[in-house]
């Protein structure tokens, strides 16, 4: 009851014409900064900050946190319209969003990312509202032994993504694993792998990395040899945008599970939406009784990833907003925004301030009903991006692509290492070695070393920390049934076959 | 139609971009120290948006640009242990408009980085300081630990477990000083960041953490911390505004008169006092001591401890 009577006072104030109108800007331009590719929300963000300061507290926090959760909306369009990522948690997007756009169903595509993206939001909202405090205290119990242990189920669902052999699949997360050791080493202070270059003393920069593998690898491709659109795709009634009740029957339940992996994920500080997006796909197809077709436009592929994301992003609220704990630096900048106020996040602010706690929860629903009614409508203009020649358009993309790499850091250093990947990503492709493992790779490969050498070091060197611990021994147990499934299944494929 | 709707989306990339570096835009190549400063200033700072050194130039900033009649726009060039935003600072021209932030962060960077960091000093001069603050301990509430004597005593078998931020931070060095100083039996954990080393206490992962006060607010008033107090314990954070080494004497003079003065605005120090931070202008020399004090002391530290090896 007490929580309804909170929700209400949320939805009065979350309603009131000035936080709408601040909610609304934040939405929309997070839907750009997503469509554009590179440019992320981190950068968005942190530009926008100095414009809350002479806010009060309540719609600043609102318009910055729609620019988040906005961004998770925008960054699906271009991933399925041009196979290129608006941001890395969208990488997962194009490998069944743009295959779908080819043959001709863009329209359902992206409807399906804008349904499952308001799913997966609202469940984890409703985590949010029902259970933060708990929910938060729970995930800072996570320690690193269970970190490393769900890390490592993370990286052995990375060899089963994309096209390919398994073993070209392995190649590639090791790939990503190795150039995660680039930068300065945690534990120690020193430097690995820079060769002197004080650019690499961070490491590689994800979004370089992350865009260059994906964004400038498939404009090279399209330079090469440039693809056909199915016609199928300038169709302009509303008729063939819209999913039918079949494309309904098939993406509800992914959307369903990748919302609660989403919303898993999200609550644990220091994971974040790749992570969330590349697991719930990963899930897809293991629990897919047809998992040869993902990759090939299978509209399960789009909407898992895409409530995945999104819910993370709004379950990350929970540790922040309940513990004071961001679980990622576009957090850490939500909450420089209420110290300026004098506000610190923590236990103690959902007695202290409830007006802004439950301000801003109402405000989120009300943002992804923005976004949903937003987008629908404009889904005809952004399909029609595919009319656009490509001598016109693919150079207009790189620009975009190297300008929003650039943004990041501002560094042109990390421009040359986009264009490096380009080139790597691009070879790749050409022999048919998936890139979706490699950024996985890429992603983990902190969090596991970092964990398992802290688990290691907190236990003073025993390595039976990871089998005592009961979350990070269950993980364990999943790994293995998961690593043990092909070999068992092979005789019963055999009998069949006989 | 359809080039139109390209255009919007280069003009709002460039809209984007042009924002974070439009004080690069307006150069003004005169030097007049009478009417300075006419333009808006600019504040590099080598660490990303939302840190707590961060947040303390744009409480102090916003007082400041109050003071002088002039918008300050502060750009945060994060990376390679300030090399980034230093170089910035370089390739600025020297009239009074461009200064970047350096902490005692730096001082420990300038030991990590000998190559690329200490030239890009040497065209610099200390302005002033502008917020200082001590880091301190804190223990889960939980513990029975209420001074620096309890670990130790705690701390017979097995190793006293002491979360700071990544290895090279003035966390991580501040606690292998407080190792070494009061005799502990003590492991450093490292963590990605404040959020996680403040995790790690709440689930008592490590005993104690060093960390600034400001992060750890809303759990202290929530009863979950406890702050030791350790009298032989330092670890002085502090930030400070420098710039091109040729700005005339008279704009670095009147640039520190107007900060004390902004520095002593009520609301400016009711925000340092919530955040736990002191504002405090320093002369140049006083700076300069400083600096290579803290110089010094890291660089042993890290030496003893490995990180850096002795030359």
């Amino acid at each position: 009851m007490e929580t309804l009577n909170n929700l209400f006072l949320g939805f009065e104030l979350a309603l009131a014409p000035e936080v709408l109108l601040v909610c609304l800007v934040g939405v929309t331009l997070g839907t750009f900064v997503g469509v554009l590719p590179g440019v992320g929300a981190l950068t968005t963000i942190a530009l926008c900050l100095p414009l809350t300061f002479q806010m009060s507290p309540l719609p600043g926090l609102v318009m910055l946190a729609g620019i988040f959760y906005g961004a998770q909306y925008g960054s699906s369009i271009t991933s399925i319209l041009l196979n290129v990522p608006g941001s890395a948690p969208a990488a997962m997007t194009c490998l069944d969003g743009h295959p779908m756009a080819r043959q001709g169903r863009a329209g359902v595509a992206i409807i399906t990312a804008m349904i499952s993206s308001f799913l997966g939001g609202t469940l984890a909202i409703l985590l949010l509202i029902l259970f933060a405090p708990i929910l938060a205290q729970w995930a800072v119990h996570f320690s690193s032994a269970d970190y490393f242990s769900i890390m490592l189920l993370a990286l052995v669902a990375a060899a089963s993504l994309g096209i390919g052999s398994v073993v070209k699949g392995l190649i590639m997360v090791f790939l990503g694993l190795l150039l995660s050791t680039v930068g300065t080493d945690l534990a120690t202070g020193s430097f690995r792998y820079t060769f002197g270059v004080a650019a690499l003393s961070d490491g590689i920069s994800l979004p370089a990395l992350a865009m260059g593998l994906f964004g400038v690898a498939e404009i090279f491709k399209n330079m090469v040899r440039p693809q056909q659109i199915s016609k199928k795709s300038f169709a302009v009634n509303w008729r063939s945008l819209l999913p039918t009740l079949e494309d309904f029957s098939l993406f509800w339940r992914p959307c369903l599970r990748g919302s609660a992996i989403g919303s898993f994920i999200g609550m644990l500080p220091g994971t974040g939406p790749t992570i969330a997006a590349f697991l719930s796909y990963a899930m897809e197809k293991k629990v897919s009784s047809k998992p040869q077709g993902f990759g090939t436009g299978r509209i399960e592929g789009v909407a898992a990833p895409e409530a995945a994301n999104n819910a993370s992003v709004q379950a990350a609220f929970i540790p922040t907003l309940t513990l004071g704990i961001p679980g990622d630096p576009i957090m850490a900048i939500l909450i420089a925004g209420l110290l300026i106020h004098n506000i610190s996040p923590g236990p103690q602010m959902l007695q202290e301030h409830p007006d802004l706690f439950w301000g801003v929860v109402a405000s989120f629903w009300i943002g992804n009903v923005i976004l949903l009614v937003l987008n629908i409508p404009f889904i005809r203009l952004w399909v029609s991006v595919l009319h656009i020649s490509p001598k016109t358009l693919y150079p207009a993309m790189l620009l975009l692509i190297v300008l929003g790499v650039y943004s990041v850091n501002l560094t042109s250093f990390d421009v040359f290492v986009c264009v490096f990947f380009g080139l790597i990503g691009y070879f790749l492709n050409q022999q048919q070695y998936p890139t979706a493992p490699l950024l996985l790779g890429f992603v983990l490969g902190g969090p596991v070393e970092e964990n398992f050498r802290r688990a290691l070091q907190l236990s003073n060197g025993d390595m039976s920390i990871f089998i005592k611990e009961p979350v990070s021994a269950s993980f364990l147990f999943i790994i293995i049934i998961l690593l043990l499934l092909p070999i068992l299944s092979i005789p019963m494929i055999g009998k069949k076959r006989g | 139609m359809k080039l139109s709707f390209l255009k919007s989306l280069v003009c709002a990339k460039f809209v984007l971009y042009f924002l974070s570096s439009c004080s690069e835009v307006v150069q003004d190549s005169s030097l007049d120290t009478d009417t300075w400063p006419s333009r808006p200033l600019r504040i590099i700072v080598p660490y990303g948006a939302g840190g707590i050194a961060d947040v303390s130039l744009r409480l102090a900033a916003d007082a400041l640009s109050q003071q002088l009649g002039q918008a300050i726009v502060i750009e945060n060039r994060p990376g390679a242990g300030g090399i980034a935003a230093l170089s910035i600072m370089q390739n600025a021209s020297a009239d009074g408009y461009t200064y970047v932030l350096l902490s005692n962060g730096t001082t420990i960077a300038v030991s990590q980085f000998p190559d690329q960091l200490p030239p890009l000093l040497n065209t610099l001069q200390p302005v002033s300081s502008v917020a200082w603050f001590n880091f301190s301990i804190f223990v889960n509430s939980q513990t029975p630990i209420y001074s620096l004597a309890d670990m130790r005593y705690e701390a017979d078998t097995p190793p006293l477990r002491i979360g700071v931020i990544n290895t090279g931070s003035t966390q991580y060095l501040a606690a292998e000083l407080l190792r070494k100083n009061a005799d502990l039996n003590a492991t450093l954990i490292a963590y990605r960041s404040t959020p996680d080393v403040l995790a790690a206490l709440l689930r008592q992962e490590v005993d104690m953490i060093i960390d600034a006060y400001s992060a750890m607010k809303g759990a202290l008033e929530a009863g979950d911390l406890r702050e030791i107090i350790a009298p032989d314990f330092q670890a002085l954070s502090w930030n400070a505004l420098y710039t091109h080494a040729e700005v005339p004497v008279e704009i670095i003079d009147q640039l520190r008169t107007s900060l004390s003065q902004a520095l002593l605005s009520e609301s400016l120090l009711n925000q340092y006092k919530e955040l736990g931070l002191q504002a405090r202008t320093t002369s140049a020399n006083e700076l300069n001591e400083q600096f290579s004090k803290d110089q010094k002391q890291w660089k042993e530290v890290m030496i003893e401890a490995g990180i850096l090896e002795a030359l």
